[in-house]
């Protein structure tokens, strides 16, 4: 049963990279530049399991490591908000430019693999060298949609900026004189994720032409008691560290993560699409999925089209840890091991091989990472577009 | 065979030089890059390449440990080998010469390391791209353009390969990317314990390890810490003489204060004499010196004795300092207009000429030079120092450089005074928001140019930021030494800016025609009333407030320019050995 869900912060919101922090580790805390789906994944299944009313045993913790969850993405104004994809490049001049495997003559690279193609901008589109500028964070899913299908694009204020780190320092008290320890400060960071700032906004704007009020959205997909109390979520529960708290609630409102009807007809009659990620994924290779094999032929999870990979344009890698709360067999209480994970707006460049590409348009922000726990936590996303 | 021009990036960068939490990780994660470029280029040049980029100028600048810095991109000609082999035998170097140092660090500190959490790390850490287009000299500049862009397209395929992680180990405390390499420290044989300074609860992993605690065969060069930049100027204003029994109780302390380098290689000669670390002479630092080496309560006492008559004497010595960073103007661009791999070389030349050269400009200025390559520059030096050293490197940068088009290279340097015991992430933080504000002014600067400029930002612990800039036409750096001499005389009083902001907001609204004249009056009148005593410079003081007051906004750029010659000004007055009685805390 899938349930959609509308979390309203109550505080700015805690998703720290994986350095020691605590008593006697560290006192100085980063963020990351928003909240992975494994700390919504983990908040949420903690929330079911406590609305439930259940003990938290290790049969318990291994039936909510089967819900699936997806998301946040931010939600104003009713519509849905992806990340920005790889495959944007801002000229000063000349707007948002489409990157794209460039095919090259008299000349090679190191790749890691043979049959790939540089991805970049053509002589025609940028004649001369430039520095790119920032693009807004997130874009609303109708432009994104355009973006996908290379239809007319350019930004403006409904496109938003990526949140602003808060720090907060903090004492620590001697709980006998009431006063500050001495030397006992400690710094944390978080995202407050009630507004995003809009893109190019005047400084001298009103309030809502400056910020757009946003929720955060996800999606559930679980069976049994976890189902059910997924579909009656209506609580206050932390998100993340520092017990951060959030209200849940559960809402009937689909449609959001449906594929976009353009997109669908795009895909109908494309031979050559492009997958980016919406949430940062895990793949097997590294920065490769382990569905494609060393010819870089495969098919996507559960999809009924083979497509061959001809290019990707990727972030670094991210490293992603967290901390086991629950005591599973194999995976004792406290620090996880790291996984390095594709940043979300990773852009992979396909050709259709055998299939036909209007499959995709089901795969619409469906997990593609290799691991099926990854996938159900919500790493590896992905959309579809046409090239 | 055909022609070919190369192109090959060595990383990561972020581990090696931006993760860092003592001067030390800073400096030798940028000279570990070097050393890696360098043997890339060794080995491209060993295959057949011309090198382009570094350009070396003889046999010995791409032997290990050279003076030359090479920056982590090396462009070469290949007149007849095969770029993929020779990109491929470049990597292997570039891997090779890590391994040595990582290998090297392993051998000395096996009995804190988990020697299987190493060896899963130890072959992950180097990235490498590669590029290459078939090339002729005719259409040198085209290739280039062509080349550089197809490198980028490259570098989107950013491969990597999955974590080898373990669970129930932490991360590394400076970047958090893989767990730590580090045996529990209860399980350490106590000698390691004091050598390796590792703060308690703090965890390091391969990269971390190899930058904290590599050390050549022949001895260990100590690097100074932010402290000791710190108390340079009150060391100075002290004196060799004075500080004799503060320098036999550290001396005293054996091994635990850490001699400074000072001839090798990699020395600071200019610590000689002084060369312990700063936090011998922060008795606020005391404490926690004591914790981390492990020392019994009285450990400390002679040197906290010999101390005190010094400081009821001189002052404190004043806890900041300034991190410098510098960066040329519009390179990109220079470097795309040349027209040939000569002229290009003879770029490279004249950039590692610089770097040597900023290298002697630092030192002059009694800094500490973590890192000079290409056009960048990031140092740290003492406070009463850095104006004068970033004019010294400005100049240099102008000299050494050819014109680009018809005016002279420039360098837009960013300089920012900050508390020693700020963590060196955010001292770094700093330091580039300063070099970003040189390159580009705020709207609150008035009308300034970008570029070529000189921004000062003073971020003091309980006080608001100061920051400040402009064109270094405008000789920003002169002023700020005419301010600094006169509050350090006593002719002007550091602490009237704040009065001159409060003036400033009252003549906002003034019409422009009649406000300089009445502003300079009130400005002036406030300035003679606040003197602190030494009247014989007011025409002085006269002269430069009726040039340079003109409306609010010049008198607010004047108050914060006031707030940034007082922190120099403090600095000036301990390494002249001021006394206890000059004005101001820090």
């Amino acid at each position: 049963m899938t349930t959609m869900l509308e979390l309203t912060c109550r505080d700015p919101i805690v998703s720290r990279d994986g350095r020691p922090f605590g008593a006697g580790q560290g006192n100085r805390m980063r963020s990351a530049g928003w909240v992975l789906p494994s700390v919504v994944a983990g908040s949420l299944r903690s929330t079911v399991g406590k609305a439930a009313h259940r003990d938290f045993s290790v049969e318990t913790a291994e039936e909510l490591l089967q819900v699936e969850v997806a998301g946040v993405f931010p939600l104003a104004e009713g519509t849905l908000y992806l990340p920005a994809p790889q495959d944007c490049v801002l000229h000063p001049t000349r707007g948002p430019l489409r990157a794209a495997p460039q095919v090259i003559e008299d000349a090679g690279c190191d790749w890691p693999i043979a049959g790939l193609q540089p991805v970049g901008l053509s002589d025609d589109q940028a004649p001369e060298e430039f520095k790119p500028m920032e693009g807004p964070a997130w874009w609303p899913v109708d432009r994104y949609a355009s973006w996908l299908t290379n239809g007319a694009f350019g930004f403006d204020g409904r496109f938003l900026r990526a949140p602003e780190t808060e720090y907060r320092t903090h004492v620590q008290l001697d709980p006998d004189a009431g006063a500050a320890e001495d030397g006992n400060l400690f710094t944390t960071a978080a995202l407050p994720l009630t507004h995003l700032r809009r893109h190019a906004a005047r400084a001298d704007a009103a309030h809502t032409e400056r910020f757009a009020a946003i929720t955060l959205a996800a999606r559930v997909r679980s069976s049994s008691w976890c189902a059910e109390e997924a579909a009656t979520l209506d609580t206050l529960h932390p998100l993340g560290g520092e017990r951060r708290l959030v209200h849940w609630k559960a809402t009937t409102e689909a449609s959001v993560w449906g594929c976009p009807r353009e997109v669908r007809e795009a895909l109908a009659s494309a031979s050559r699409v492009r997958m980016v990620l919406a949430t940062p994924a895990v793949f097997g290779d590294g920065w490769k999925p382990a569905w494609l094999n060393e010819s870089l032929v495969g098919t996507p999870p559960r999809a009924n089209v083979t497509l061959k990979l001809v290019g990707v344009s990727l972030d670094r890698w991210r490293a992603v840890s967290g901390w086991s709360l629950a005591k599973l067999p194999n995976q004792p209480r406290g620090p996880k091991p790291v996984k390095r994970v594709v940043p979300a707006g990773g852009v992979y460049y396909f050709e259709t091989i055998d299939g036909a590409a209007s499959d995709l348009a089901n795969r619409w922000l469906e997990p593609v990472s290799d691991d099926e726990q990854d996938c159900r936590d919500g790493f590896g996303l992905a959309v579809w577009g046409v090239r | 065979m055909t022609a070919h021009l190369l192109a090959l990036t060595v990383g990561p960068v972020q581990e090696f030089i931006a993760a860092a939490r003592r001067t030390r990780d800073l400096w030798f994660g940028s000279y570990l890059l070097s050393e890696i470029s360098k043997a890339a280029a060794k080995a491209v040049q060993d295959r057949g390449g011309v090198l382009i980029f570094p350009a070396p100028s003889n046999g010995t600048d791409l032997d290990p440990d050279s003076r030359l810095n090479v920056a982590n991109v090396i462009v070469a000609e290949l007149s007849d080998s095969d770029p993929a082999a020779v990109a491929k035998a470049a990597k292997e170097a570039a891997r090779a010469r890590w391994r040595s140092f990582a290998d090297h660090v392993f051998s000395t500190e096996q009995a804190v390391i988990h020697a299987d959490i190493w060896k899963d790390q130890a072959d992950d850490v180097i990235e490498f791209y590669a590029a290459w287009v078939e090339h002729s000299p005719a259409t040198y500049q085209a290739d280039r353009a062509r080349l550089m862009r197809l490198l980028a397209g490259r570098k989107r395929c950013r491969d990597f390969l999955p974590a080898r992680g373990r669970s129930g180990i932490p991360k590394s405390s400076l970047d958090g990317m893989r767990e730590s390499v580090l045996l529990p420290p209860k399980q350490w044989p106590e000698r390691s314990r004091r050598r390796l300074r590792v703060q308690e609860g703090e965890q390091l992993d391969v990269v971390a390890m190899v930058k904290r605690t590599w050390a050549p065969a022949t001895g260990n060069p100590r690097y100074p810490s932010v402290a000791r930049v710190a108390a340079d100027p009150w060391l100075r204003g002290v004196g060799a003489e004075r500080l004799r029994p503060v320098l036999d109780a550290c001396d005293a302390l054996g091994n635990v204060l850490h001699d400074l380098d000072t001839s090798g290689e990699h020395g600071h000669p200019h610590y000689a004499s002084f060369p312990f670390e700063g936090t011998a002479v922060f008795c606020s630092r005391h404490r926690d010196l004591q914790q981390e080496a492990e020392l019994a309560e009285t450990a400390l006492a002679s040197l906290t004795e010999a101390l005190v008559p010094l400081t009821r004497e001189y002052g404190e010595p004043n806890p900041y300092l300034a991190v410098l960073v510098a960066d040329g103007d519009r390179m990109g661009q220079a470097l795309s207009d040349l027209g040939s791999a000569k002229d290009h070389r003879a770029f490279s030349q004249a950039l590692a000429t610089f770097a040597d050269k900023a290298r002697e400009v630092v030192h002059q200025h009694h800094g500490v030079l973590v890192y000079a390559g290409g056009d960048d520059v990031l140092a740290f030096v003492p406070v009463d120092q850095c104006v004068a050293c970033a004019r010294g490197l400005y100049d240099s940068f102008g000299h050494a450089l050819p014109a680009v088009g018809n005016t002279k290279s420039t360098l837009s340097v960013g300089i920012a005074v900050a508390h020693f015991m700020e963590p060196l992430e955010d001292l770094l933080e700093y330091g580039r928001a300063a070099e970003k504000h040189a390159k580009r002014p705020r709207p609150e600067d008035g009308a300034q140019e970008e570029r070529n400029a000189l921004a000062v930002h003073v971020i003091k612990r309980g006080g608001g930021p100061v920051a400040i800039r402009a064109n270094w036409s405008a000789e920003p750096d002169q002023q700020l030494l005419t301010l600094a001499t006169w509050i350090d005389a006593r002719a002007v009083s550091g602490r009237v800016a704040y009065d001159l902001r409060k003036i400033a907001s009252v003549y906002d609204t003034w019409p422009a025609d009649t406000v300089q004249a009445a502003i300079q009056r009130d400005t002036l009148a406030t300035m003679k009333g606040k003197q602190p005593g030494e009247e014989s410079r007011m025409h002085e003081v006269e002269r430069f407030i009726r040039t340079r007051v003109t409306g609010a906004d010049s008198l607010r750029r004047l108050g914060d320019e006031l707030l940034v010659a007082r922190q120099i000004a403090l600095a000036v007055g301990q390494a002249a050995g001021g006394g206890a009685s000059r004005e101001g805390s820090a």
